[in-house]
């Protein structure tokens, strides 16, 4: 999204963070951020976004609307919360919950 | 002295063999016809052997100019020096990644990991593209380099492993290993691929900048 964003900072990015569970994607065409601006209503590409999908969520033709999101961008204020990594943990949380182990 | 035998004599020669039906005129036409034909043969081997030269020596150009911009951008990596770094990468490598934030990002990977230990074999793996193994504080990791046709840097990789874990139709199950750091995506569905087999799981998707 950024005019330095490239491979190798993605890589580099990716390194700082990482988990079994973890997967990174390099989206140079930015086909992600396209889409979910789409299915949010923003007008624009969606970036710099962090969504939470609970258990029964399923992607058939485009990736489906999340159970909960927060976002840093400007002009999404209607449309969900400035990110708050709290409030993300405990969304997170309750979604989890309703998971049976 | 050695005898000196003219052309239109060679049919008397008794162990010449097949001149027989050859007139004496026609011996020497042949020999004029044949010097010509040498001649041209010459020629036709050279040109031919001189195009691929010209290749191969458009292509050493090349990847002599490659192996400088690599040794230039590994020193930087050693020491910092910025200077006349720009030379040796493309426009457009320099138009997505400028040298601040390469500087940045050398900086960074510094702090984060360690010190750089060592940089070692330079190695070209095709006319375009070279590998060196780097270690950072306990990381060890393969530098790939993509060059231009002017040998100079157009993309580059830092990896922890084997880029061939790297190439972007990956099954889900290599998706789960934890050694693999980043995957392109060229079309929506290899992520669908990845949401939909941990459907029954909360999921996190984040969408950022690496920068």
């Amino acid at each position: 999204m950024l005019r330095s964003d490239s491979k190798i900072a993605s890589v580099l990015g990716s390194l700082e963070f990482t988990d079994a569970r973890l997967s990174y994607f390099w989206d140079e065409a930015k086909l992600t951020g396209q889409a979910w601006g789409k299915i949010l209503n923003l007008n624009k590409p969606a970036w710099d976004v962090y969504f939470v999908y609970g258990p029964k969520a399923s992607w058939k033709k485009s990736p489906p609307k999340p159970n909960f999101w927060m976002h840093q961008l400007s002009g999404c204020e209607d449309k969900a919360l400035f990110l708050d990594l709290e409030g993300l943990e405990v969304e997170v949380k309750k979604l989890l919950s309703t998971v049976k182990n | 002295m050695a005898e000196q035998v003219d052309a239109r004599d060679l049919k008397s020669l008794p162990d010449f063999q097949g001149a027989g039906s050859i007139p004496a005129s026609g011996s020497l036409i042949l020999n004029i016809l044949m010097k010509l034909l040498s001649y041209n043969l010459m020629v036709l081997l050279t040109l031919i052997c001189v195009a691929p030269l010209n290749n191969i020596l458009a292509d050493s150009k090349t990847q002599t100019s490659a192996k400088i911009s690599a040794e230039r951008f590994l020193k930087f990596l050693e020491t910092g020096d910025t200077l006349n770094l720009q030379a040796v990468f493309s426009d457009s490598f320099l138009e997505a990644f400028p040298i601040q934030n390469l500087a940045e990002e050398r900086e960074n990977a510094l702090q984060d990991w360690g010190d750089l230990k060592r940089i070692e074999n330079l190695k070209f793996t095709s006319e375009n593209e070279a590998l060196a193994q780097i270690s950072i504080g306990e990381k060890e990791l393969e530098l790939y380099f993509e060059f231009d046709e002017n040998g100079k840097i157009n993309d580059l990789e830092l990896v922890e492993q084997s880029k061939e874990d790297l190439k972007p139709k990956v099954t889900w199950e290599e998706l789960g290993k934890d050694t693999l750091l980043v995957f392109k995506i060229d079309e929506l569905e290899q992520l669908r691929n990845a949401f939909q087999k941990d459907k029954g799981k909360v999921r996190l998707v984040s969408l950022l900048s690496p920068t």
